[in-house]
């Protein structure tokens, strides 16, 4: 046997095998620039993570910290109740308003008889707004303590509507959360609106409230302490942001209103023992110096007292008394032109521009250093910084000043398309060691001339092909696909067709119309000569090393006794030939289809491809479609000299990253995640709104209001055609569907339906008709003739709701199947999904639920 | 990888303008098609489109890629696109379809060649492949091929639908379009196919392009703003009436419309009523917006009722009113001879096929009253049969209809005195909880031959005593074998048995009306002898 050395081959694969090791270089780059990126948005999930928890674990486990820090007793939040909802929180204010009730009524009416045993949920439940405005004889539990449940309120107007819209848009609790705990401080009487308890017209009374010192209390009760955050990452300073402490400079949390503060930034010298207020809540004390000297019993009596002067002024806020919130750091409550009080669209804060060095008020939402820290994590940098502290604004709403803007969105839209439509490749992420697998074996096949076989095993869009791309580059690769050569003839002549192609045998060699002559014939080509004729081949012929890639490996094997995988297994394992047959599968118990020996014959080797194992990991595949790699941008062609490419490229990134923080989108891609991790299904969502940047509008709306109103996703099943259906129609299928359940019938004719409808309609007439409404003319309740029903029918029967069936008429074998009317059909669509899918009359709902 | 690349660029508006114009109301879709189709912006691999019928997915498509591929658009531009459109409605078979492929792919492209067969999937790709690799070229080329109402071919291999969707993968320079009624989930098994949906169009919809494309003829003694302001009012009459409720397409609204707005405004014509009294006219017209004949025309105009008589003047009026070459204007269901695609795009479509089937099977056939009558010369054709077989046909009918347990009561002329011999009170005890379908509703029920004979035997000497006793034998073969090859019998099961075989199973296919037809013709209500 001659050595193989073969110059023009041995030179070919060569090159080709340098460019594999480049392509494993690649490859091996793409894990580590990938752990990079790892790295910052785990630490982002983590942070997210956190943030998420807080609602959960904030409240108790975030004081004793807070306490400690500040040397603060915690007796005070010992009695709150440990439950954590959003409507949790009422009976934690309850129980403590209970507490004021009974200090109130100390001090109103002479015989307080008040319950204190009452467990907070029996005084919530007693809640009744009559009682509430005066000491009752019960001394019942004023109404007001409900208030502040889900109330985001501050006094003023104008943000009622943002925190309507966050509160029903935004699915999070955390936002919510945080609001109905903050909303406390700002109670009014706009807070009926969002109370689902049975007190809102009365409490809609706000001056005879406020004349009532024992309400008054609980307008502004000792916050419970809730902070948004755990306080293992400490609750930054509300003045300068951050929340690093030194023993010297410690924060100190207010024991009323939660702010946390530097000592140094609030110029307390020292850290008082028990409780300590800040100036606004200390200001509205009646004996307000006496921050430091506060237990606990006396800190709860002297509370009825300050809160006489208190809740006028939250009520003179409530009636557009804007300046009557007092500022968050330094407790007062004037303004003037260019120091205004401003407040956080989130919690409520309430602060001088000047104490927050906030120099100009922003348009839109603002947000205090608290909440935009939580909102936006990666802003917090920023906003650390003094001189930027009015960092969250969305950073898309504005055009960059970026030279040459519009080229170079233009040449991203371009790439970034093409590949999520598919024109370009997406490189494979996390599967580096399958590919490594199926490198190495057509690397064997190519270098050392070895046969070799492998299934690629995997779910639809999980990289198969792109993996055997790949790994094959450019090489003599005969391509067969099981819906293609839908047989082994058809096979045989497509490998001749390629061979043809690849090396040059002749054409007409593919006519043969004998099968066996063909399959000779290949045999021959494929295996080496000597084994055939037995004859000693010419110096310095070599076998040429061919990959045979088989997509929809699983049909081959549903042809006829599986002769061409035989064959091709066979040459692969008895070294033949160096031939690799890769199969490209979905099914995974694919190698029980083989038969005995074809199965023998085959290697056994497996490659599962996965599909990505975490969110993160989907979204690191789905961000190729969005953004494109540093290291890439030349390869994909874009011009990096351009004037403004790196400022571009970084705002380009920006803008991704902000919007995978979206919370829509983040939903958006939660949908694919967990419904079929395909990661090109969800870049074909992407198609249309990239598609639609343009340098006026560079803002990529994925989904939400402002996405395109044409969606790309496939329809999930049938049910979405209901939507286009006339009534006669939906009546039609429901009455069919009906009759699986009242007929215990699982096929119906058109007779039979028609029938049912009729009965269904006749009722209705008796019960509209006893109503006294002369339903017949109007739209749905009228009945329509046999004719216009027939082609109703039809029209399910063409849309495919109706599914022929084989009983009763042969099934759709033509006329004399016995007509429309008595063939058999089973409908398609349950009768409890039809509501769901769209919006039913009043009747046609009726028959769905009524059986 | 590329060097060069022309950046991101969507098609002037200008080729646009009148696609929008054409197809009102489906800016949005027209948009997202032009996206995914034009080589500059987003070409795809495949495309599905899909939607109820009338919603435009054919036409603009067609319009949208005639305008793309056309030179004169695009003066700068070499020509980016050429496209090809099969119509799975014109082809029979699957090897219909892939030479019909080839040979519309070889037309746009001019190549010649003498390979006429194309048999199946690899021969389809393989030609394509030649053909559009080899035309030579610029690289933003690319050819789109339309499958229209891919999903409705017939005889189709399970993989074509995938096979196809292959295409574009083998040859980089395509894109295929699906269109389609409803596409099954992963119907191509690929999940990376755009979607497209064209959805039914809303009330607002349709009421603007009907009164934008179609409007009438000024009604005498109005004036030109007046009816113009009537028009859309009634549009939205009729959807409310008609449209919503019974049949929400395109076509059968503006068929409705036309059909309606004479019998409208025959008051305003006839000077009862201004063209203000739009409540008035709904009133007075409150009739003919119940008149389900507008909805189901029928095919043969059998003779006016009164109604239509009064104004059939103004009909005249009315048929000469809608001439726009748009496809909503469509057909007037009347003239149902016109070869028009919207006549293609309604209900009938399935209908026309089935039709004649639909008339004789349905025992209820047709609503009595009705201004078009479906054909029921069958009825008067099948009076002149021999006596022989219209006995041997309502034989047939009572042996499919009756239960062969009731056959001893109707037939049977001595009495037994006890009402059931064996088995007692069956069924008659308990109550089954689910609802009995009426056994009518279910059909012709197949039967033995011999049980039609001894049904044959007893009623003939009552129906037809004229006939006699002898010589009966030869005239029932021929009668079976008569009704058997006027399809008015059907054999079941094995196709091959000798029909006078006489425990072979029998269906008789005509339905109610035409057998009370002939039962009248021999003197016999055959409703008498049904038991249900």
């Amino acid at each position: 046997m001659p050595p193989r050395k073969a110059l023009p081959l041995q030179t070919t694969s060569h090159k080709r095998h340098r460019a594999n090791t480049q392509g494993t270089l690649a490859a091996a780059q793409v894990p580590k620039r990938r752990k990079l990126n790892d790295t910052t948005p785990s630490s982002e999930n983590a942070s997210k993570v956190d943030a998420y928890e807080v609602p959960d674990s904030g409240d108790e486990q975030t004081k004793p910290n807070g306490n400690s820090a500040t040397g603060r007793t915690p007796t005070k939040r010992a009695p709150l109740p440990g439950t954590r909802n959003l409507r949790g929180t009422p009976a934690r204010k309850t129980q403590k308003s209970t507490s004021k009730v009974q200090n109130a009524a100390q001090i109103s009416s002479p015989e307080p008889q008040i319950d204190t045993e009452d467990s907070p949920i029996e005084d919530a439940a007693n809640l009744s707004p009559s009682k509430g405005r005066g000491p009752t004889p019960k001394g019942k539990a004023p109404p007001q303590k409900l208030v502040p449940i889900n109330s985001a309120r501050n006094g003023r107007g104008f943000l009622l509507q943002s925190d309507k819209a966050k509160s029903i848009l935004s699915p999070t609790k955390k936002k919510s959360g945080i609001k109905s705990r903050k909303g406390v401080i700002f109670d009014d009487q706009k807070i009926d609106l969002n109370l689902g308890t049975p007190t809102p017209r009365k409490r809609g009374r706000p001056p005879k409230d406020k004349s009532k010192p024992v309400l008054e209390p609980v307008q502004q009760p000792p916050q419970p302490k809730v902070l948004p955050r755990n306080e293992d990452e400490d609750e930054p300073c509300s003045i300068c942001g951050k929340p690093e402490t030194t023993k010297a400079n410690d924060i100190l949390f207010c024991d009323k209103c939660d702010i946390a503060v530097h000592q140094k930034c609030y110029g307390v010298k020292t850290v008082p023992k028990g409780d300590w207020f800040c100036r606004k809540c200390s200001g509205e004390e009646p004996e307000p110096k006496l921050p430091t000297k506060k237990t606990r019993g006396n800190g709860n009596d002297s509370k009825k007292e300050p809160a006489d002067p208190q809740p006028q002024e939250e009520e003179e806020s409530d009636e557009n008394d804007v300046d009557s919130v007092p500022c968050g750091i330094c407790g007062n409550p004037d303004t003037e032109p260019g120091d205004d009080i401003i407040f956080c669209d989130n919690c409520e804060f309430a602060v001088h521009q000047k104490c927050y060095h906030v120099p100009e008020i922003p348009e839109g939402d603002w947000l205090c250093r608290k909440c935009a820290r939580k909102e936006i994590p990666t802003e917090v940098d920023k906003s650390e910084d003094l001189k930027t502290p009015t960092a969250p604004l969305p950073v898309t709403s504005a055009i960059p000043d970026i030279p040459n803007f519009e080229e170079h969105l233009r040449s991203f839209q371009r790439v970034l398309l093409d590949r999520c439509t598919g024109q370009r490749m997406i490189k494979l992420r996390g599967q580096d060691d399958s590919y490594q697998k199926a490198f190495n074996l057509v690397e064997q096949t190519v270098l050392a001339g070895e046969g070799n076989s492998m299934l690629v095993i995997g779910a639809r869009g999980c990289g198969k092909t792109t993996a055997s791309d790949i790994a094959i580059y450019d090489f003599h690769v005969v391509r067969l696909n099981g819906f293609i050569h839908t047989d082994d003839k058809l096979a045989l002549r497509g490998i001749w067709r390629q061979l043809a192609r690849e090396r040059g045998v002749g054409n007409q060699e593919a006519n043969k119309t004998n099968y066996a002559d063909t399959m000779t014939s290949l045999l021959g080509l494929l295996s080496r000569s000597e084994e055939i004729t037995g004859e000693e081949t010419e110096e310095g012929m070599v076998a040429k090393s061919v990959v045979f890639v088989i997509d929809e490996f699983d049909l081959f094997a549903t042809h006829a006794r599986q002769t061409l995988l035989y064959n091709l297994f066979d040459i692969a394992q008895a070294r033949k030939a160096p031939i690799a047959v890769l199969g490209l599968t979905t099914r995974i118990e694919v190698v029980d289809l083989l038969e005995k020996r074809v199965k023998s014959r085959f290697s056994h080797r497996n490659i599962l491809l996965s599909m990505p194992k975490t969110l993160h990991m989907f979204w690191d595949i789905c961000k190729q479609g969005l953004l494109i790699d540093h290291d890439d941008l030349e390869d994909e062609g874009i011009d990096t000299s351009l004037e403004g490419h790196d400022k571009f490229y970084q705002y380009w990134a920006k803008k991704i990253e902000h919007l995978r923080k979206n919370e829509d989108f983040d939903d958006h891609l939660k949908t694919y995640y967990y419904g079929t991790k395909a990661v090109s299904s969800f870049l074909k969502t992407c198609i249309l709104p990239l598609s639609q940047l343009s340098a006026s509008n560079p803002t990529l709306a994925v989904c939400g209001e402002t996405a395109p109103s044409v969606s790309l996703e496939s329809p999930d099943s049938k049910l979405h055609l209901l939507s286009s259906l006339a009534d006669l129609d939906l009546a039609l299928l429901i009455s069919a569907a009906r009759l699986d359940i009242v007929a215990h019938t699982d096929t119906v004719n058109f007779a039979m339906a028609y029938d049912e409808y009729n009965g269904l309609m006749a009722k209705q007439r008796v019960a509209t008709a006893s109503a006294g409404i002369m339903a017949l003319g109007a739209g749905a309740a009228r009945v329509w003739g046999r004719s216009i029903a027939a082609a109703a029918w039809e029209r399910l029967i063409s849309l495919g709701l109706l599914i022929p069936s084989g009983i009763g008429g042969g099934g759709a074998r033509g006329p004399a199947a016995g007509g429309l009317e008595n063939r058999m059909w089973k409908v398609d669509v349950a009768l409890e999904e039809i509501p769901s899918a769209v919006d039913l009359s009043g009747m046609l709902g009726r028959w769905c639920k009524e059986i | 990888m590329m060097a060069t690349q022309t950046p991101f660029q969507l098609p002037n508006d200008l080729i646009l303008a009148p696609i929008f114009d054409s197809f009102p109301c489906r800016e949005a879709q027209i948009r997202a098609l032009t996206t995914l189709v034009y080589p500059y912006a987003a070409p795809c691999r495949n495309i599905v489109i899909h939607g109820v019928e009338s919603t435009g997915k054919s036409a603009i498509t067609t319009a949208l890629l005639k305008s793309l591929s056309s030179r004169e658009n695009q003066p700068d531009v070499a020509s980016s696109i050429d496209h090809a459109i099969v119509s799975s409605v014109e082809c029979v078979t699957a090897r219909h379809l892939f030479e019909h492929t080839i040979f519309q792919v070889r037309k746009v492209l001019g190549v010649e060649s003498t390979q006429r067969r194309c048999e199946n999937l690899l021969q389809l790709t393989v030609e394509l492949t030649k053909m559009l690799n080899g035309v030579q070229h610029t690289d933003f080329w690319r050819f789109v091929l339309v499958f229209d109402g891919i999903d409705r071919q017939r005889e189709a291999p399970y993989t074509m639908l995938p096979a196809l969707a292959r295409l574009s993968e083998i040859i980089p320079c395509l894109t295929t379009i699906f269109i389609m009624t409803c596409p099954q989930p992963m119907c191509l098994r690929e999940a990376a196919t755009p979607h497209l949906h064209f959805p039914n169009y809303t009330k607002q919809e349709l009421v603007s392009i009907v009164s934008k494309t179609q409007v009438p003829d000024t009604v005498p003694t109005t004036t030109d703003t007046e009816t113009r302001e009537l028009w859309p009012r009634f549009c939205g009459a009729v959807h409310d009436a008609l449209i919503r409720s019974a049949a929400r397409t395109l076509p059968s609204f503006s068929r409705a419309c036309n059909n309606l707005w004479p019998r409208f405004t025959a008051p305003i014509t006839a000077g009862n009523y201004g063209a203000k009294d739009f409540s008035r006219l709904l009133i007075a017209g409150r009739v003919h917006f119940q008149d389900e004949r507008v909805l189901d025309p029928g095919v043969i105009r059998m003779k006016d009722d009164p109604a239509r008589a009064a104004n059939s003047q103004n009909t005249q009026i009315g048929l000469t009113v809608p001439g726009t070459p748009s496809k909503a204007s469509g057909s007037l269901g009347r003239s149902a001879a016109t070869p028009s695609r919207a006549a293609t795009n309604t209900p009938s479509r399935r209908s026309a096929a089935n039709t004649p089937s639909r008339n004789i099977g349905a025992p209820f056939a047709t609503t009595p009253g009705r201004g078009y009558v479906m054909p029921n010369a069958k009825t008067t054709e099948l009076t002149s049969l021999p006596t022989t077989a219209r006995l041997l046909l309502l034989a047939a009918y009572l042996a499919s209809h009756n239960q062969a347990r009731h056959d001893a009561t109707l037939f049977c002329t001595s009495y037994t005195g006890r009402k059931r011999r064996r088995g007692g009170m069956v069924g008659a005890g308990r109550k089954s909880k689910h609802k009995k379908i009426a056994r009518k509703l279910l059909g012709a029920h197949a039967f033995v031959m011999e049980r039609m004979l001894a049904i044959f035997a007893a009623v003939r000497t009552e129906w037809a005593p004229e006939l006699g006793d002898g010589a009966l034998d030869a005239d029932f073969g021929v009668a079976v074998a008569t009704l058997a090859s006027l399809r008015l019998l059907v054999k079941v099961g094995a196709a091959g048995g000798d029909p006078l075989d006489r425990g072979g199973k029998w269906r008789v296919n005509v339905g109610w009306e035409v057998v009370r037809g002939v039962g009248r013709s021999i003197g016999v209500e055959v409703e008498e002898w049904l038991i249900d």
